[in-house]
C-alpha cells in the first residue's frame, strides 16, 4: 500500500513540477478557469433563476446519471475492462509482492477520485443551489459517496479480480447487464412518447417508485432518494438493500481468493491503454484500427515502381480491414445522405431558392474540419522510415501517400452528392461540382495538418499542432466564402460554386507542394 | 529454486506452451533457450505470475503466485516499462518500499554506479533511451537481493560495457546461491554462463543439457542439433524432476 501511494504522490508531484515550467500551463490554467466560471454562471442562471432548484430537480438529474451510466461500469468491470493500467504497473507492480487486490483498488484510482469530486461538486451544488440543508447533504456525502466508493471498489474486486467465475460466466454477465440498460432505455422511450417530452413527464418517469425496486443501481438511487427526498416504502427498501448490498460487497471482497489472474487481462488493456496516450500524445484520436484487420488472404499487384509502391501498400492494407477504405466518415456520410432527404421529406427542414447550391457545401465543411481528426492509414506515412528511403521525389511521396485519401473522400461525397441532387433537384453535373468541391475541402484539411508538421514539428507540442492545423484550415476555407459571395452577386451561383471549388483546389495544391516537404526528413514528423 | 512442473498455457484455441517441465536448482545458471516465437517468453511470464496457465510454478517451494514467492524474487522483462513521472532515484525508492527492503543507499548507489546510471538519478523514466530503460529494469531488480531472478533476452539494447557488467553480476548473483534463469535467443551472449539450459522449439521443451554433462561440446552445436535435426525428446530427465535434486 505504502509503495503504491508513493508512486501516487510522486508521480502527481512530478507531472505537476514539469507542468509549471511550460508557458502553456498558465494558458490552460486561465482557460480552464474561465470555463468554469462561465459555466457556473450559465446553469446558475438556468437552475437558480429559471427555477429549476428544488430538490426534486437535483434527484432527477442524479437518477437519470446513475440509471444510465452505472451499468456501463458494471459492464467494464465484468470485462475485465476500465481500469487504467499502464505497462509500467505490470512491469514494477504486478511481480512485486503487492497485493492483486490492492492493485485493483490502485487501478481504480483515478476513475474513483473524479467520482469523488463531481460528488463533492454536487454536495455543495445541493447546498447553495438546491436549498438541501447542510445536514442532509453531509449525510448524502458519507451515505452515498462514501459508501458508494467503497462498495464500487469492492464490486470491482469482485468482478475484475475474481477466479471462480469462468470467462464465459463474466461475458454473459456482461451481456445480461447491457440488455438490462437496453431495457431501460426502451422503457424510457415507451414512457416519453406515450407522455409527451415535458420536464412534468421526465420528473415522474424518473421519480417513479418502481426504480428503486430495480437490483443495484435501482437501490442505490433508493438511498439517495431517502436522504434528499425523504422516506417512502420504495425509497426505504431500496436504501436498506444497496446498505445490505454493499456490506455483502465488501466482505466478499476481503474474503474472496485473488492470486492475480486478471493480470494477463490487465496487461492486454495496458498495452492498448499506452497506444491511446502516445496517440494523445501526438494529438489524434486512436480508434484501434488493427482490430478490424482480418482479411490475410488477399494481394494486391503492384503497378508500377517508387512512390506508386505506398499507394499499393496501403490498398494492401486496406483490402485486409474488415470495411475497406470504409471508416467513420463513410457512416457519417450515409446518415446524411439518408437523414437529409427524411428530414425534407418530413418537412423538418426546407432547402429553397439558392440555399439548394450552398447547403452541402456547409455540411460537408462541417463534416470534414470538426469531426475530420479519425487518424488514417496516411497519417502513419510520415513515421515510416521505409517512405523515406524510397528512391522518389518528396512530392511524388505525398501524392501516392495521399491518393487512397482523395479516392476514399470522391466516394464519402458522391454518397451525399447523388441523393442531395435528387432531392434538390439539381443537375446531374452539379454531382460533379459537390465532389470537386467536397474533394477539395478535405484536401486542404489533409494538408494543412502536413504542412504544420513542416513548420513547427515537435517544437510546440501536439496540442498547439492541432490549433494551427485547425487556424490552417479554417482560414483556407473560410476565404472560400466571399469569393463565392462576389461572384455569386456578379453572374450566378453555379459559376460561383465552381469559383469556390476552384479556388479551394488551388489551395490544396500549394499546400500539398509546401508539406511534400514532410518527407524530406523524418525528424520533421511528429 | 525454480521448478515448472507440466507448463500448459493457450492463448485462445493456439498452444504456446504444451506440457512443460524444468528444474533450476539453488545457485544455478539456467537458461531457456529457443528461436522466435519457442515460447519461452510465455514461460518466463507465467513464472513472474503475469499469465494464466495450467501446471505448477514453484519459487523456492512456494508458489509462484504467492506474496511469499514475490518477496524473494525479481523479473527483468524484455521491454522495459518505467513509470514515466518517476525519477531513476524514485524507481528505487519504489522498489524499497514495494519489498520492504532493508538496503542502504550507498549500496543502491553502487549498484547505479556499475550501470553507469550515478548521473542518471534524477532523470525521469520518460527522459531515458531504450537501453537506459533497461539499465534501470535491472538495478531495480538486483536490489531486492532476490533468490530467484528472471532475466528476459536481458542483453538485448544494452551497450557493451553494460552487457559485460550484467555477465559479472550475474556470475556474482550465482556465487551468492541464487537461482537465475535467462531466456534468450542470442547464444553467443550465454556461452560463458550456462548451466542447465533447455531448448524449447514450437512451445516444448526438446532438449535440456548440464554443462557438466556435455563438457567441451559447444552451445551452437548443441542447440542446431536439435533444432535442425528433428524433434525427438532429449531432455536430460534429471532437469524435468524437481524430486531428483533434493
Amino acid at each position: 500500500m505504502n509503495s503504491l501511494l508513493y508512486v501516487l504522490k510522486t508521480g502527481y508531484k512530478n507531472r505537476l513540477k514539469k507542468a509549471v515550467r511550460k508557458p502553456g500551463f498558465y494558458i490552460y490554467i486561465v482557460f480552464i478557469g474561465l470555463y468554469i466560471v462561465m459555466m457556473y454562471n450559465v446553469f446558475h442562471e438556468l437552475v437558480v433563476e429559471g427555477g429549476f432548484n428544488s430538490p426534486k430537480i437535483l434527484m432527477m438529474v442524479l437518477t437519470a446519471f446513475t440509471l444510465y451510466f452505472t451499468p456501463m461500469n458494471y459492464v467494464a468491470y465484468a470485462k475485465r475492462r476500465g481500469l487504467t493500467f499502464l505497462p509500467s504497473h505490470v512491469h514494477f507492480m504486478f511481480t512485486s509482492p503487492v497485493s492483486p487486490k490492492l492493485m485493483l483498488l490502485f487501478g481504480q484510482f483515478p476513475g474513483q477520485l473524479m467520482s469523488f469530486i463531481l460528488e463533492l461538486i454536487i454536495v455543495l451544488l445541493g447546498i447553495f443551489w438546491f436549498q438541501i440543508p447542510a445536514l442532509t447533504m453531509l449525510i448524502y456525502f458519507l451515505a452515498v459517496c462514501c459508501f458508494s466508493l467503497v462498495a464500487e471498489g469492492s464490486l470491482v474486486v469482485c468482478l475484475y479480480g475474481n477466479e471462480f467465475f469462468k470467462e464465459k460466466t463474466l461475458i454473459i454477465l456482461g451481456r445480461a447487464i447491457w440488455l438490462v440498460l437496453g431495457a431501460l432505455v426502451a422503457v424510457t422511450a415507451l414512457y416519453v412518447i406515450n407522455n409527451g417530452f415535458s420536464l412534468n413527464s421526465i420528473l415522474s418517469f424518473l421519480l417513479s417508485d418502481w426504480i428503486c425496486y430495480i437490483p443495484l443501481i435501482g437501490w442505490q438511487i433508493g438511498l439517495m432518494r431517502l436522504i434528499i427526498l425523504g422516506p417512502t416504502t420504495a425509497t426505504l427498501i431500496g436504501g436498506i438493500a444497496y446498505l445490505l448490498w454493499g456490506v455483502f460487497l465488501v466482505l466478499t471482497a476481503v474474503r474472496m481468493r485473488c492470486e492475480g489472474d486478471y493480470y494477463e487481462d490487465a496487461m492486454k488493456f495496458a498495452d492498448d491503454y499506452q497506444k491511446i496516450l502516445d496517440t494523445r500524445k501526438n494529438g489524434r484520436t486512436y480508434t484501434g484500427l488493427k482490430k478490424s484487420r482480418i482479411n490475410k488472404q488477399v494481394s494486391v499487384a503492384y503497378k508500377g515502381s517508387g512512390a506508386k509502391a505506398i499507394f499499393y501498400r496501403q490498398l494492401l492494407e486496406y483490402k485486409k480491414s474488415r470495411f475497406f477504405i470504409f471508416g467513420g466518415q463513410t457512416l457519417l456520410a450515409l446518415i446524411v445522405a439518408v437523414g437529409l432527404p427524411i428530414l425534407i421529406y418530413m418537412g423538418e427542414l426546407e432547402i429553397t431558392g439558392i440555399g439548394r447550391y450552398y447547403t452541402i457545401f456547409g455540411i460537408m465543411a462541417y463534416m470534414y474540419l470538426v469531426t475530420g481528426s479519425i487518424p488514417t492509414k496516411w497519417e502513419k506515412e510520415l513515421e515510416n522510415p521505409y517512405v523515406y528511403l524510397i528512391p522518389a521525389g518528396t512530392f511524388s511521396k505525398m501524392w501516392y501517400a495521399t491518393l487512397m485519401e482523395h479516392i476514399k473522400m470522391v466516394i464519402d461525397t458522391l454518397i451525399m452528392a447523388i441523393p442531395y441532387c435528387m432531392v434538390m433537384k439539381l443537375p446531374l453535373y452539379y454531382i460533379v461540382i459537390i465532389i470537386l468541391g467536397g474533394t477539395a475541402m478535405k484536401a486542404v484539411k489533409l494538408y494543412a495538418d502536413t504542412i504544420c508538421n513542416v513548420i513547427i514539428g515537435n517544437s510546440l507540442g501536439a496540442n498547439a499542432r492541432q490549433l494551427l492545423r485547425m487556424f490552417i484550415a479554417f482560414t483556407i476555407i473560410g476565404i472560400a466564402i466571399p469569393i463565392v459571395i462576389v461572384v455569386h452577386m456578379l453572374v450566378n451561383p453555379l459559376v460561383a460554386v465552381l469559383c469556390g471549388c476552384l479556388y479551394l483546389l488551388v489551395a490544396a495544391a500549394a499546400l500539398m507542394l509546401g508539406g511534400s516537404h514532410a518527407f524530406s526528413r523524418m525528424e520533421m514528423t511528429g | 529454486m525454480l521448478e515448472v512442473q507440466h507448463l500448459t498455457k493457450k492463448y485462445g484455441k493456439n498452444l504456446a506452451v504444451d506440457d512443460v517441465s524444468f528444474v533450476v536448482e539453488t545457485g544455478r545458471i539456467g537458461i531457456l533457450l529457443g528461436p522466435n516465437g519457442a515460447g519461452k517468453s510465455t514461460v518466463i511470464k507465467s513464472v513472474a505470475g503475469l499469465l494464466r496457465y495450467e501446471g505448477g510454478i514453484g519459487i523456492n517451494q512456494k508458489p509462484s503466485k504467492s506474496l511469499e514467492a514475490k518477496r524473494i524474487f525479481a523479473y527483468v522483462p524484455e521491454i522495459p516499462a518505467l513509470f514515466q513521472s518517476l525519477t531513476v532515484a524514485e524507481h528505487m525508492e519504489y522498489i524499497r518500499r514495494a519489498y520492504n527492503l532493508d538496503i542502504r543507499d550507498e549500496e543502491i548507489d553502487s549498484i547505479l554506479e556499475r550501470f553507469e546510471l550515478d548521473d542518471k538519478k534524477d532523470k525521469l523514466g520518460e527522459e531515458l533511451s531504450k537501453g537506459m530503460m533497461q539499465k534501470v529494469s535491472i538495478c531495480c531488480a538486483l536490489i531486492i537481493k532476490p533468490q530467484v531472478i528472471l532475466l528476459d533476452e536481458p542483453m538485448v539494447g544494452l551497450d557493451p560495457k553494460a552487457i559485460k557488467e550484467l555477465k559479472e553480476v550475474i556470475l556474482e548473483l550465482k556465487q551468492q546461491g541464487v537461482t537465475i534463469l535467462i531466456s534468450t535467443h542470442m547464444l553467443e551472449m550465454i556461452q560463458e554462463l550456462w548451466e542447465d539450459v533447455f531448448v524449447m522449439q514450437k512451445g516444448r521443451i526438446i532438449a535440456s543439457y548440464r554443462r557438466e554433462d556435455v563438457a567441451g561440446q559447444n552451445l551452437d552445436e548443441l542447440f542446431f542439433s536439435v533444432t535442425e535435426g528433428g524433434e525427438e525428446d532429449k531432455s536430460d530427465p534429471s532437469l524435468k524432476d524437481g524430486e531428483l535434486h533434493e
